[in-house]
């Protein structure tokens, strides 16, 4: 049981992590010009250094959230309603009822630790390794600012505020792709974050409309009552407010077809742009989907759960086909993002336990090995100063020996390979796809395997075709450029982290499944 | 020093394989499970099990994995260090299949050794045909191991369990067993490279021949017969899946044996050859007899030996001369050059051969006549299954022995007729009318190499007999005599200085040809209408909402005059409008 005065500890801990990036944001754009760009990447690994601890001391053995069953189904005797801790409830906006109301469980925790630490990784990263063209005093700031924006939206208890954490994160990554982003292509990266920025907020705008429709019926915005006594009824107005949520959220997601910003946004983006950006800013949206559509309207995602598995699985199609023809190594990695959400959306779709956790799973593995492979692609392209296949030539593996071996690794953990992180997710989506919730139609679900399932063999096919055409091939007729220095130190302490977790869940799932023990 | 880390750890894990082997010989059969997790109604997680079947497959990975582990240390001198990792990692994923009790440990061993097999294919990532028959035999097992995955859904939620000790056939619904253990087929069919999944093998040739030993012969593909045999009670519950697989068997081992007699490189002869003893295993298996299962394990112990030893003999001539291609080695044989230059090799290459081939006295005569003989009793119970088998196995003897002999014959003997000409294999090679090599500094392999030749051709030998001999006289005679029907042929045949190779078997009925046009072209086809999708239509429309929302801000612009009245005005009407407009509502 977790006692009163280690409830305020983890409160006092959890707006200790929300508010330290902000102000150590604010303090860094204070200091003088040239002694901040000095000392920034010092600073802002100190201070996400210092959340990342802080998100470890909120991982207590939690029970889940709340049983996600469809229906007015009762909670089983003895579950606690609310295993919530760190709770932070203060009035905020009283005229709109409106709270400040925040708190952390077993699903938004792995998912704060995973945010502060790849924040952290790309603060070590930059270090050393800078975009060309500098100004790391407003990147370390606006990185910090993100990690705040992330972290108060996976702990927001009130759809205002996670409305407002949601639209924090924005301005800053358009910023980011927009100023630090490839300096190759000036038009193409404006162009790239525009399109980002207007896609998001577009979906962003639906969404505050069906949280406004949810606000219509139910007379709150708390995500605690909300989740205890839902919205039922699956018709009318609760209907039209999932699919406002669900296709505002599948913007952010990105599901087929609305994943038109991703690849753009990725491949233009600086490389700890892109780690964030795929390792934390695609989670909110199956966030948003497992914490907010799932629970508040629980009848109205059961009559959409089909539509959204059906599009899930054209995601993983579709995307892992679009993965077979791409000719840029940034571009083809950020594709195959959609595939793999594409596999968090189908297990979110079953509505059944194993899904469930399998799309929490992937989220977690997803984050730690897209994180890995913009990490290595973004050192071969700094390294040939383009991303394209074809001008970065074949046979890295007799180039940059570690850096492709590291790259393959993290391409078969990519694909999914049992034993590494990757496989757990995917595994159960497929078998929660197998045996979905009872009140969705099982023939429908059954084809959605066998079509992700043969997914996976595509995903396969492009990552070995990576493999292939970087890392293999004739070395002589690929002679080594002048500049091709193999793996630094640096490279190597900020990798560290994420080959260890992947290897980790790999063979200890049950390292993160437990945390979900009563899901 | 990195690379000699891993090959001392290399050998030292394969020894300990050994080892366990030993220590667990004779141990009651126990299980073990640890790191569980409870998801729904199932439990997710791992167990190990220690019973008969898991000491006999530990030994014979532990034994093949250490003679190759020591072979590889003269065979290979450029990137030692992640080959012999690579092979490690192998040979551990192995020993997690046979020891696992948990279906999710025996699906990461078996995932595992796919993607280690991969890797070691394209050791010599240079070559082209490397990079391509890697790609080929990732992407085909991947394929079969999705409906593997799909199997152990059905069977695990079906039974409530996904432990192997704790599947009862009893307990399963019929329709589901069926389904379930037909997906599991599926797996297996794509890791022992049975028909239709079976071209990828052949073309894993280009990997270093060790690993051909090792995985493309001893271990990986024979985890097939491994796995059916460990749940013989689910897969023997049904009928219909056992007929499957014995269709399946029957077609693969005479395909694939009609290949090998047709195949121009050794190592492609004993991949076919692989492919097609396999397929003797799995017949034995699909007669659902304990006979068949005991026949089916005895034969995958000899062909380990054998096999892995024909495979180390073919890395010998690949090492000393530069090419297992016949029309090469003919240019060696010319003067009989090769057989006295390389006399260990020659003598355990024979060995294995003859093993291969069923001749009396060797290994593999006593296993193929065990799988024999439960066709037989299993005909004579009135089965067609067993007849059927019995019919395929007789057959595919005949034609063991025929390919064998011509492999012995071409390589190893200069052709009586020809008096010395390359002869029947210059069509392959345009190069073949130059000089005759260099032979006089062609000599045997180090020592490091011929010593797990010895070790693996005395196994040839030797382990045909430790199961006891029970020879059924009748079908022994009978294997004899579909030996010598096989033999002469060949004899015949190289004696005139001739090779005829029907077309249709040169290009292996055509199949990798139609594979490629069913299932490789309309991808590439779908891949580039999905990138041309997402430029041409779903970013249409995006770039076409960013253009008319230009257009409208233009056409606002045109309202900025500038002009207060014009803004006072407008604003005094559409509060009007406004007004009227909530009025109406109201009312």
């Amino acid at each position: 049981m977790i006692t009163v005065a280690n409830d305020d500890f983890a409160a006092g801990v959890l707006l200790a992590i929300l508010a330290l990036p902000v102000l150590a944001a604010l303090a860094l754009w204070a200091l003088p010009v040239q002694l901040g760009e000095r000392l920034a990447a010092l600073y802002g690994a100190v201070v996400s250094g210092l959340v990342l601890v802080g998100s470890l001391l909120l991982w207590t053995p939690a029970n889940g959230w709340i049983a996600y069953v469809s229906g007015g189904e009762t909670l089983a005797p003895g579950e606690q309603v609310k295993p919530l801790h760190g709770v932070t409830d203060v009035p905020w906006i009283p005229s709109l009822g409106v709270r400040f109301h925040v708190g952390v469980d077993s699903i938004s925790v792995p998912l704060i630790v995973l945010t502060a630490l790849l924040t952290f990784l790309c603060c070590v990263y930059s270090l050393k390794i800078t975009p060309r063209i500098g100004r790391m005093r407003s990147l370390v700031a606006l990185l910090l600012v993100i990690e705040a924006g992330v972290i108060g939206a996976f702990s927001a208890m009130d759809l205002v505020l996670f409305f407002v954490c949601f639209e924090i994160v924005l301005i800053p990554m358009w910023l980011i792709i927009d100023i630090w982003g490839d300096d190759h292509d000036a038009p193409g990266r404006k162009r790239a974050a525009t399109t980002f920025v207007l896609m998001t907020v577009f979906g962003s705008a639906l969404m505050l409309l069906g949280f406004l429709l949810v606000f219509r019926q139910a007379g709150t915005f708390d995500l605690v009552q909300l989740t205890n006594s839902p919205v039922l009824d699956g018709h009318g107005v609760p209907l039209a407010a999932a699919l406002l949520i669900a296709v505002g959220l599948a913007v952010k997601v990105p599901l087929w077809p609305l994943h038109i910003w991703l690849p753009d946004a990725h491949a233009k983006a600086p490389t700890v742009g892109s780690v964030i950006l795929a390792g934390v800013l695609l989670k909110l949206g199956t966030y948003g989907l497992i914490r907010i559509l799932v629970p508040v309207l629980p009848d109205a995602t059961v009559t959409i759960a089909p539509y959204l598995g059906g599009f899930s699985t054209v995601a993983i199609i579709a995307g892992s086909l679009a993965c077979l023809g791409q000719t840029d190594v940034k571009r083809l990695i950020a594709y195959s993002s959609v595939g793999h959400m594409g596999f968090i959306g189908l297990g979110i779709a079953t509505l059944s336990p194993a899904g469930m956790k399998g799309a929490l799973f992937a989220n977690i593995a997803h984050g730690i090995i897209t994180g890995l492979l913009f990490f290595l692609a973004g050192a071969i392209k700094d390294r040939h100063d383009t991303s394209d296949l074809a001008t970065i030539g074949r046979a890295l593996y007799a180039r940059l020996p570690r850096i492709a071996a590291l790259l393959t690794f993290a391409c078969l953990a990519s694909l999914g390979l049992p034993g590494l992180a990757g496989f757990w997710g995917e595994m159960l989506v497929l078998l929660g796809a197998y045996d979905p919730a009872d009140s969705l139609p099982r023939a429908t679900y059954l084809v959605f395997m066998v079509l992700a399932g043969l997914g996976t063999v595509l995903t396969a096919a492009y990552f070995l075709r990576l493999v292939r055409k970087l890392c293999q091939g004739d070395p002589a007729e690929h002679p080594a450029g002048a500049f091709a220095v193999d793996l630094s130190r640096i490279e190597l302490i900020t990798w560290t982290p994420l080959i260890t977790l992947t290897v980790l869940l790999g063979v200890w799932p049950g390292l993160l499944l437990h945390q979900w023990g009563s899901l | 020093m990195i690379a000699t880390v891993w090959r001392v750890a290399g050998v030292g894990f394969s020894l300990l394989l050994v080892l366990i082997a030993a220590l667990l010989y004779g141990d009651s059969a126990s299980q073990h499970a640890f790191l569980n997790s409870q998801i729904g109604e199932v439990t997710i997680g791992f167990a190990v099990r220690t019973d008969d079947l898991t000491v006999l497959l530990l030994a014979v990975v532990g034994v093949v994995a250490t003679c190759v582990q020591i072979y590889s240390l003269g065979y290979l001198h450029e990137r030692a260090a992640s080959y012999h990792a690579l092979v490690t990692l192998f040979t551990a994923a192995m020993a997690a299949v046979v020891v696992a009790d948990s279906l999710f440990l025996l699906l990461i061993g078996w995932e595992v050794m796919g993607a280690c097999s991969y890797l070691l294919i394209s050791h010599y990532w240079e070559r082209r045909e490397a990079r391509s028959g890697a790609v080929k035999a990732f992407l085909m097992t991947r394929l079969a191991d999705v409906g593997f995955l799909f199997g152990i859904f059905v069977l695990g939620v079906g039974a409530g369990t996904f432990r192997i000790s704790a599947l009862d056939p009893a307990q399963i619904d019929p329709g589901v067993l069926t389904t379930g253990t037909l997906l599991l087929l599926v797996g297996v069919v794509g890791k022992s490279a049975q028909v239709p999944l079976q071209t990828w093998l052949p073309d894993a040739m280009p990997g270093p021949s060790p690993v051909s030993a090792l995985i493309h012969a001893a271990t990986m593909v024979a985890a097939g017969v491994f796995l059916i045999a460990r749940l013989y009670d689910v897969f023997a519950a049904s009928a219909t899946t056992m007929t499957v697989l014995a269709i399946v068997a029957c077609v693969t081992m005479l395909y694939a044996a009609l290949c090998a007699a047709a195949a121009v490189e050794v190592k492609r002869v004993l991949a076919w050859s692989t492919v097609s003893q396999l397929a003797i295993m799995f017949a034995a298996l699909s007669l659902g007899t304990h006979e068949g299962r005991h026949a089916a394990l005895f034969h995958l112990v000899t062909h380990a030996a054998f096999k892995g030893l024909l495979f180390l003999c073919a890395g010998v001539l690949l090492h000393q001369v530069g090419s297992a291609a016949f029309v090469v080695l003919r240019r060696y044989t010319r003067r009989g050059r090769l057989r006295k230059a390389l006399p260990v090799t020659f003598v355990t290459m024979t060995i294995g051969l003859a093993a291969l081939a069923g001749v009396p006295g060797f290994a593999g005569f006593f296993s193929k006549d065990s799988v024999l003989e439960a066709a037989w009793e299993h005909a004579h119970g009135g089965s067609v299954v067993g007849w059927f088998v019995l019919v395929s196995v007789g057959l595919t003897a005949g034609l063991t022995a025929f390919y064998c002999m011509r492999l012995w014959l071409w390589v190893f003997f200069r052709t009586p007729a020809l008096a010395g000409a390359v002869g029947a294999f210059e069509a392959d090679d345009p190069m073949a009318d130059l000089e005759d090599p260099d032979t006089s500094k062609l000599k045997d392999a180090s020592w490091l190499m011929l010593a797990p030749l010895v070790l693996l051709a005395l196994g040839a030998i030797a382990l045909g007999y430790v199961d006891g001999l029970h020879l059924n006289w009748v079908v022994a005679l009978a294997s004899t005599v579909v030996v010598i029907f096989g033999v002469l042929p060949a004899y015949s045949l190289w004696s005139r200085g001739a090779d005829p190779r029907p077309v249709l078997l040169e290009r292996e009925f055509g199949v990798d040809r139609a594979y490629h046009a069913l299932f490789v072209v309309p991808v590439r086809w779908l891949s580039k209408l999905s990138v041309l999708g997402d430029r041409d239509v779903v970013g249409a429309y995006v770039r076409a909402v960013g253009r008319s929302g230009a257009l409208a801000s233009q056409g606002f612009r045109l309202l900025q005059t500038g002009n207060v009245q014009t803004y006072l005005t407008a604003a005094v009407v559409g509060v009007v409008a406004l007004a009227v407009l909530a009025g109406v509502i109201a009312s």
